[in-house]
């Protein structure tokens, strides 16, 4: 099996299956422009990304190598569920709040948009059926909206205030 | 990375791609960053925009342009009578706020046509879509075309029978709703129909409104996947076959039935109550989920109530509402372990002896006691509370406030419905409150002389005034009593006198929603710019506040 060697931003040394690499579009991209595809010597630096962090995603695209290949030109409508979530996937997005982040910028440098759906799907989860005030505390954000702010915004908002009124 | 604001704004973006209409709601308050995203282009496009047409011509093409990128529609039938509120803003004016967009229609006699042709052929991207008008001018709509709309994801559709006058009152016939991605789904019909049925295999919201008439079928074919659900029952038969069903996925749960005395009296005499009990529990194990859940009803209450506390359930939030409540059944709530928030509205507590009830529920965050007949105790026993929402009348009580303010030190809201004498006594005894953060006064009229002897308190920095009638005096010393107060509301109050003389450069930024006709007269409602001088540390909003008497118009 032809590997490639990745390297992470504190140094470490990965030796991933060629296969596995291809995942991200960004790597794809740098072997086809660099010719690199025959050459397993070379080491691809990746600046941006920690040793923990990439060993996760390796581990994440290792379970995901053999799924196919999303193609986003086949004209279906765009996923927006996020109760489609395998259960391996569930559990691999057990992590802190920081390793998911780390999580999400890697696989958006990267380009790996498996990872990207289900590390954002992840995000969207944790805010689903929240006030904004249980997303403050979850997230730990200041509110920094002056009661005027928030008052246009609940009138921008009122279609929908109806619904809730029934909902809650 | 420590926190989520330090992704890319692109990366939030994708994830708020994730969430439903309703929770982008939530998330585009939460703080400056998030509501901004929400507002640019990509989001606003989603949002429903307040458009006025007639229907009479063929759409222009500026509403064509604005309609293709729409994601979410609301259509409503107007009749020509009730047109009170029509407001005449041009075309222009609403593209510039880029708010969400309604149709207003006239009474023509094929409006159906219209909302073909706006649905249909423009080719809409719609993911949500509210339709309130005339059963028979939509039913083809919705029961032909509405798969094609494939991203839809929301429906809320409510029909009138009492539009047309001529339309007959009955339709014969199963009438099919299909749709293969809808998730939610909110449904009022007046129509008596024969039956209705719904292929839906990702729905997970159901709400049935009052008026409807429905059949139990519908949520059993559901009842396995639903995570909300709500219901109002005519019969007590129906109760009975939905308590025969299984809910495994329900996390919210709320119920309406009327019940009279002789129902449950009917009940208690002619059931076979041990074999409903082994099926009532069943019911309430076969709901780990569960929740949020809101009851109207004594007799289900009565039914599952003491289930939910013999399960050890792990249910966080209880409404009960229009009902008749004995002390046992409050000792079930208490009983209740995970029990984060209670609320009674418009219920009495039947006791048996003049005390008051008291409850022992330490772990209690949230409590509104709100229109009840009765009040309770707040002794030790709710010492955990962090939110209060209570009303008051009679004058006998101010020694109820005395008892919040003397047992219950981790109060960080408190919010207070109740006469001027009591409001004045609440804030007397406020100081002892040292969590305080924030404090409604609705509908009262908190007298000056009496502020003035209430102690500081510090620890208050949300102040909300809601339906009250105040003075310019009666403010000033709400800067003296509350020094760290940074938000203070004033809305839909009342002012007797004072901030009169700043009219004409008024009504600015606080009365956002007047009409017109309204603001050529200025000095009627109050100058924000002028209170907000009286409080340079404080955000100040004054929203609906007037000079003239119009709280019960």
């Amino acid at each position: 099996m032809p590997c490639i060697q990745l390297q992470s931003s504190d140094g470490e040394i990965f030796n991933v299956e060629f296969e596995i690499a291809m995942c991200s579009f960004t790597i794809k991209t740098m072997m086809v422009d660099l010719d690199l595809e025959d050459n397993c010597e070379e080491v691809v630096p990746l600046t941006n990304v920690d040793s923990n962090i990439l060993r996760k995603i390796l581990q994440w695209a290792n379970y995901h190598k053999d799924d196919p290949e999303a193609n986003p030109e086949d004209g279906k409508p765009v996923d927006r569920r996020t109760d489609n979530i395998c259960e391996w996937d569930q559990e691999f997005m057990k992590v802190d709040q920081q390793t998911l982040y780390g999580l999400i910028k890697a696989a958006n440098y990267l380009d790996i948009r498996g990872l990207m759906a289900l590390t954002c799907k992840t995000v969207a989860n944790m805010m689903k059926g929240k006030t904004e005030e249980q997303m403050r505390k979850m997230f730990n954000i200041q509110n920094d909206l002056t009661p005027e702010e928030e008052q246009q915004i609940r009138q921008e908002n009122e279609w929908c205030e109806e619904v809730e009124i029934v909902a809650d | 990375m420590e926190n989520i604001n330090d992704l890319p704004v692109e990366i939030l973006t994708r994830i708020f791609d994730f969430l439903t209409i309703s929770d982008r709601k939530h998330v585009s308050r939460v703080c400056r960053l998030w509501h901004n995203i929400l507002h640019c282009v990509r989001f606003q496009r989603q949002c429903r925009l307040v458009f006025d047409s007639t229907f009479e011509e063929q759409l222009s093409d500026l509403e064509k342009r604005i309609l293709r990128s729409c994601r979410n529609l609301s259509i409503t039938h107007w009749d020509d009578t009730d047109d009170d509120d029509y407001d005449d803003d041009d075309e222009d004016e609403q593209l510039e706020k880029e708010v969400i967009v309604q149709f207003k229609y006239l009474f023509k006699p094929s409006p159906e046509r219209n909302v073909t042709d706006l649905l249909f052929e423009e080719s809409l991207p719609l993911e949500s879509l509210e339709i309130n008008t005339t059963f028979d001018s939509c039913r083809d709509i919705i029961e032909d075309r509405l798969p094609q709309l494939e991203q839809l994801r929301e429906l809320f559709l409510s029909f009138d029978q009492n539009r047309n006058p001529n339309s007959p009152k009955s339709h014969p016939g199963i009438w099919v709703l299909q749709h293969k991605n809808l998730e939610t789904l909110r449904i009022g019909l007046s129509y008596e129909i024969d039956a209705f049925r719904i292929e839906a295999p990702s729905l997970t919201y159901l709400d049935i409104q009052p008026k409807c008439r429905w059949s139990m079928e519908i949520v059993e074919t559901y009842c396995r996947q639903l995570r909300t659900l709500k219901l109002r029952f005519q019969h007590v038969e129906y109760m009975e076959s939905f308590l025969s069903l299984p809910f495994p996925s329900l996390t919210h749960l709320q119920v309406r039935m009327y019940d009279d005395k002789e129902i449950q009296m009917r009940y208690a005499r002619n059931r076979n109550r041990i074999v409903d009990a082994e099926r009532d529990e069943q019911f309430v194990r076969d709901m780990p989920k569960l929740r949020k859940l809101l009851l109207e009803s004594n007799l289900l209450f009565f039914r599952i109530g003491v289930l939910l506390a013999k399960c050890n359930h792990q249910l966080e939030e209880l409404t009960l509402e229009e009902q008749q409540i004995d002390y046992a059944q409050l000792k079930v709530v208490e009983s209740l372990p995970k029990l984060k928030s209670f609320t009674l509205f418009r219920c009495e507590v039947l006791m048996p002896s003049p005390a008051l009830p008291s409850l022992n529920m330490p772990h209690l965050d949230k409590l509104e006691l709100f229109y009840n007949e009765s009040s309770i105790v707040f002794n030790e026993g709710l010492s955990g509370l962090k939110s209060l929402k209570i009303s008051l009348w009679t004058e006998k009580n101010h020694k109820v406030l005395y008892k919040i303010c003397k047992n219950l030190p981790n109060l960080e809201h408190l919010e207070v419905l109740a006469n001027t004498k009591l409001v004045n006594t609440c804030l007397r005894y406020l100081h002892r409150l040292t969590n305080l953060r924030s404090l409604k006064l609705d509908n009262s009229e908190p007298s000056t002389l009496l502020w003035q002897h209430c102690p500081v308190v510090p620890s208050i920095q949300r102040v909300v005034f809601y339906n009250c009638t105040l003075t310019s005096d009666t403010l000033l010393p709400v800067a003296r009593l509350f020094p760290n107060m940074r938000e203070l509301f004033i809305d839909r109050c009342y002012f007797k006198k004072g901030f009169a003389e700043g009219k004409s450069e008024s009504d600015s930024e606080g009365d956002g929603d007047e009409s017109d006709s309204e603001r050529k007269n200025d000095n009627k409602y109050l100058n924000a710019d002028r209170v907000r001088q009286l409080f340079p540390l404080c955000r100040v909003s004054c929203k609906e506040s007037s000079f003239y008497w119009h709280r019960y118009q």
